[in-house]
């Protein structure tokens, strides 16, 4: 079996910093060290199929060169699978091996017998997050993971990359190998740390380079003393990045390249726009436009085919054409030479990053013994690029006086059954709601 | 204007089920710390903007996002007028 990513590491100079946090730093020489002891501490982990989970983003780091090192798939396991989904990964992924990693240590347990048929290339599996429906599992080879990553190591000597994603998460995994790749370093947040001190940990150790969501971003601008960190490379993913974030961007950080990426676990990365304008070039729509991927809009909805999506889906679907391209469920516009993304068909709203159905929200609302219909929907924020509005047709005529303590009490039942983000935050009163021939509620 | 925006201010911590209320706040507080989360910002953001018609971040054009409770303030005062 080849492997880019364990073979990226020999080249790269040992005394150079792998991995940092505020207690600890790593070089890439401890790496190559780390790598042989666990080799004589797991031998049966060779050539095995298993599920990597850790809490601590830097503990998770610490293993994955290791364990990258001996087996035939790693599963990327996010903490917040639940237990019947997690059984059905782990039956399609072949699981045979659960190693949990914490502070204490590597943990190794067995969770079944597999003949493991070793693929030429390693298998990493990764999957998307699941407050939409069941969450979707694919499975990338490492190299086409590793398609888009730059690596020249003479460059990369002077980029320290900040992370602020799960590891466990194609974004976070996109930073890392980038990070990898060009022998550069990598330097941690945690998900439970404060912002201000993530912010002076950034600063105090030279991050240089950092990717995150445009809501994110929001609030590492309404920080203190954000602009101290000595940013080059600003990326942006995850959400639309609207004008006014990339402006403010623009702003503080003078001497930065801003660049938003669209990439998702599925299609991988996409493409990138490098004029911090909002949206893309309508030029990159058509045949032979951007490398590697082909891009079209049918009925306002963005289509791509693309060699270096996933390999392969073993949990859900994608809607693919005759063409072979994805349909990649963004709604967009196209005003004048610019294509702009408008939302999802799904309806789905993105809230600073977490997935909202309408329909569960609505299902909530119209659970309540005043509301006849609901109709949920994002409305966009400057804040979290979107929040949860709702329409509420009510059971009985409610005077004008009797509408805020009538918002008050839906908005407390709703938080009672829901995640904060998922609460509607305005609700208006209306005297219907319109349906399509099929019944279902208009949401464009 | 100060004195709705604190009232919505408050509505919006309660509404993220944070437990804090505010009398008055200090010009120079720090919007993160004053217990409002980056959701209850946005709340706030919203229920303003269903109050005023207005929403000043997608008008401004220097993009600044605001840091204290006094720039905040500022910012709905001066697209208000």
């Amino acid at each position: 079996m080849i492997n880019s990513f364990a073979e990226s590491y020999k080249l790269i100079p040992s005394d150079r910093v792998y991995i940092q946090n505020k207690f600890e730093s790593i070089t890439y020489g401890d790496v190559q060290r780390s790598i042989s002891t666990f080799r004589e501490q797991f031998p049966f982990l060779v050539g095995k199929n298993c599920a990597l989970s850790s809490s601590s983003r830097f503990e998770l780091a610490k293993a994955i060169p290791l364990i990258a090192s001996v087996v035939n798939k790693i599963f990327f396991q996010p903490q917040d699978l639940k237990d019947e989904v997690l059984e059905d990964f782990y039956s399609k992924g072949e699981i045979e091996y659960v190693i949990n990693i914490s502070l204490l240590g590597i943990d190794v347990s067995k969770v079944s017998e597999v003949a493991a048929s070793n693929k030429f290339d390693q298998e990493w599996l990764l999957s998307t997050s699941g407050t939409t429906g069941t969450p979707k599992l694919v499975s990338y080879s490492i190299t086409s993971l590793m398609k888009t990553c730059k690596n020249d190591l003479v460059k990369g000597a002077s980029f320290n990359w900040g992370l602020c994603y799960d590891l466990n998460r194609f974004a976070g995994i996109q930073v890392y190998l980038q990070a990898i790749s060009s022998g550069s370093s990598l330097t941690i947040s945690e998900s439970t740390e404060d912002l201000n001190s993530v912010v002076n940990m950034f600063t105090n150790r030279g991050v240089n380079c950092l990717s995150a969501t445009p809501s994110f971003w929001r609030k590492v601008l309404m920080t203190k003393c954000s602009n101290t960190i000595p940013l080059k490379i600003i990326t942006l993913g995850g959400e639309i990045a609207d004008q006014t974030v990339l402006d403010s961007l623009s702003f503080f950080f003078t001497d930065s390249n801003i660049i938003h990426i669209y990439a998702s676990t599925e299609v991988g990365v996409g493409f990138t726009v490098k004029d911090a304008k909002a949206g893309f070039p309508y030029e990159y729509v058509g045949v032979a436009k951007l490398p590697s991927i082909e891009l079209k809009i049918v009925n306002n909805i963005l289509w791509i085919k693309t060699n270096r999506g996933a390999d392969s889906l073993l949990n859900g679907t994608l809607e693919v054409d005759v063409e072979g391209f994805i349909n990649t469920g963004d709604i967009v516009e196209v005003i004048s030479d610019r294509v702009l993304f408008v939302g999802r068909d799904s309806g789905t709203i993105n809230v600073g990053g977490n997935k909202v159905t309408p329909e569960e929200i609505e299902t909530v609302l119209n659970s309540h013994p005043g509301v006849i219909q609901s109709k949920v929907f994002g409305k966009k924020n400057s804040v979290l690029g979107m929040l949860v509005n709702a329409e509420i047709v009510s059971k009985k005529i409610i005077k004008q006086d009797e509408k805020k303590i009538f918002k008050k009490e839906l908005i407390i039942f709703c938080k009672n059954k829901l995640a904060p983000f998922k609460v509607p935050a305005v609700i208006k009163f209306v005297d219907n709601i319109a349906f399509n021939e099929s019944g279902k509620i208009v949401r464009k | 204007m100060r004195k709705l925006i604190l009232e919505k201010f408050n509505e919006a911590l309660e509404q993220t089920g944070k437990t804090e209320q505010y009398e008055n706040i200090d010009d120079a507080s720090i919007l993160l710390e004053t217990g409002l989360d980056s959701l209850g910002f946005a709340v706030l953001v919203a229920i303003l903007e269903e109050e005023l018609d207005l929403d000043p971040f997608q008008l401004m054009d220097e993009p600044v996002y605001p840091r204290t409770f006094g720039e905040f303030v500022g910012i709905y005062k001066k697209f208000y007028d």
